[in-house]
């Protein structure tokens, strides 16, 4: 019976020790205007005396990919790197994402080790604010939306749409290429509305050439309980 | 051979502990742990948005795809991973956003972090008064029966 427990706790303590030791648990990253994908790097250790292997590396999304350099197993004092490569797309401004490390044994809810990249899309149109809103009732009074151009280049913004006849919007012109106003008017607030306005700019990159500024006129009451329809 | 004949002895006992358990107590409790004081502000429980948020709009934060294939019905897509900007997919919903008062947001399991990070985008927005992130994503929602999968 002796040779058992001590078994069981040779064991126990093999799993709660410390499984791989990395570089940095955290990568912020900077990307520029036209970056279409992220590559983070993080260089570990195995600092255990026992051998520790890697099942997978997952960043939870399809946008992420992971590979590991090096191979699945580590014995004491190897080190190994893994790569994750993350695909922007139109995302503007700071984006976190979780990264996950998966050692053998693992439950698919619970990985052993959690790393984390800080993405930074630099943000050169900025809406402020990006939704007007109005209360059914009150006043229908114009609000304006300003537009900062944050770029060492002008950006111009090219035209401006807006489909629904509920809300009246103008443009302002207050630098060309660097500030614009936006004055959007309800035609009535006597009813629950909600209008989009387009704004195209001509912007290189296709993160930059459309923004939205949202209207909505609502009640201050509780909403009736929206349709289903999908999925 | 004694330590084989030991180690035999401890795995049936507790084999037959465990079946005895389950019978008793039945098979086990797979809804996601949840402890109100200890979530981050942005974040529920699916217990406390099931006794105290009326009316709420679910937003499936997955992929599309996954959407489709079992999100909780009447959701809304909306997601930073893949497909078009987040405005875009926003102007798609915009008519039930507009008019939600309270909406929970869910992606895949307790750590992929999605789900905070649309609360985060909303939040900018201002359009849903209220918006939080379920704690525990589908895991929790399965373990519910609110899934179209669920059974």
């Amino acid at each position: 019976m002796k040779v058992l427990i001590l078994w069981c706790l040779a064991l126990c303590a093999s799993l709660a020790a410390a499984p791989l030791t990395f570089d940095e648990m955290t990568k912020e990253i900077e990307v520029g205007v036209d970056d279409k994908t992220v590559v983070a790097e993080f260089n570990f250790k195995n600092e255990t005396d026992q051998v520790v292997e890697i099942a997978r590396a997952d960043g939870g999304c399809t946008c992420i990919e992971a590979g590991i350099k090096g191979g699945l197993t580590y014995k004491p004092g190897q080190s190994g790197l893994i790569r994750f490569s993350y695909q922007i797309a139109d995302v503007v401004g700071t984006v976190e994402k979780p990264l996950h490390v998966f050692l053998k044994g693992d439950s698919e809810s619970n990985p052993s080790i959690t790393l984390k990249i800080r993405v930074k899309v630099p943000e050169l149109v900025i809406l402020e604010p990006k939704s007007l809103f109005w209360n059914v009732g009150e006043e229908a009074t114009p609000k304006t939306v300003t537009i900062t151009m944050k770029d060492a280049k002008p950006i111009k913004v090219t035209s401006m749409s807006g489909a629904d006849t509920r809300f009246k919007q103008e443009l302002k012109t207050i630098e060309e290429g660097k500030k614009y106003e936006m004055v959007v008017t309800p035609a009535s607030t006597n009813n629950v509305a909600m209008g989009v306005v387009h704004l195209e700019t001509d912007h290189p990159s296709r993160r930059y050439r459309t923004q939205r500024v949202f209207m909505v006129i609502k009640n201050q009451l509780k909403a009736a309980s929206a349709a289903v329809s999908k999925p | 051979m004694r330590t084989i004949t030991e180690l035999a002895l401890v795995l049936t006992l507790s084999s037959v502990a465990a079946v005895a358990t389950w019978k008793i107590a039945g098979p086990p409790d797979r809804a996601v742990a949840c402890d109100p004081a200890a979530l981050s502000a942005d974040e529920i429980c699916l217990a406390t948005v099931q006794a105290e948020w009326k009316d709420v709009l679910w937003i499936d934060a997955r992929p599309e795809a996954e959407w489709k294939k079992d999100g909780v019905p009447g959701s809304i897509h909306l997601t930073t991973v893949g497909g078009g900007s987040f405005e875009e997919q926003m102007e798609a919903s915009f008519e039930r956003l507009g008019q939600a008062q309270r909406a929970v947001v869910y992606c895949g399991d307790v750590g992929c972090g999605v789900s905070k990070e649309v609360v985060k985008r909303l939040r900018e927005f201002g359009i849903v008064p209220e918006v939080k992130a379920l704690h525990g994503g589908t895991a929790a929602l399965q373990a519910a029966g609110l899934l179209k999968s669920s059974n």
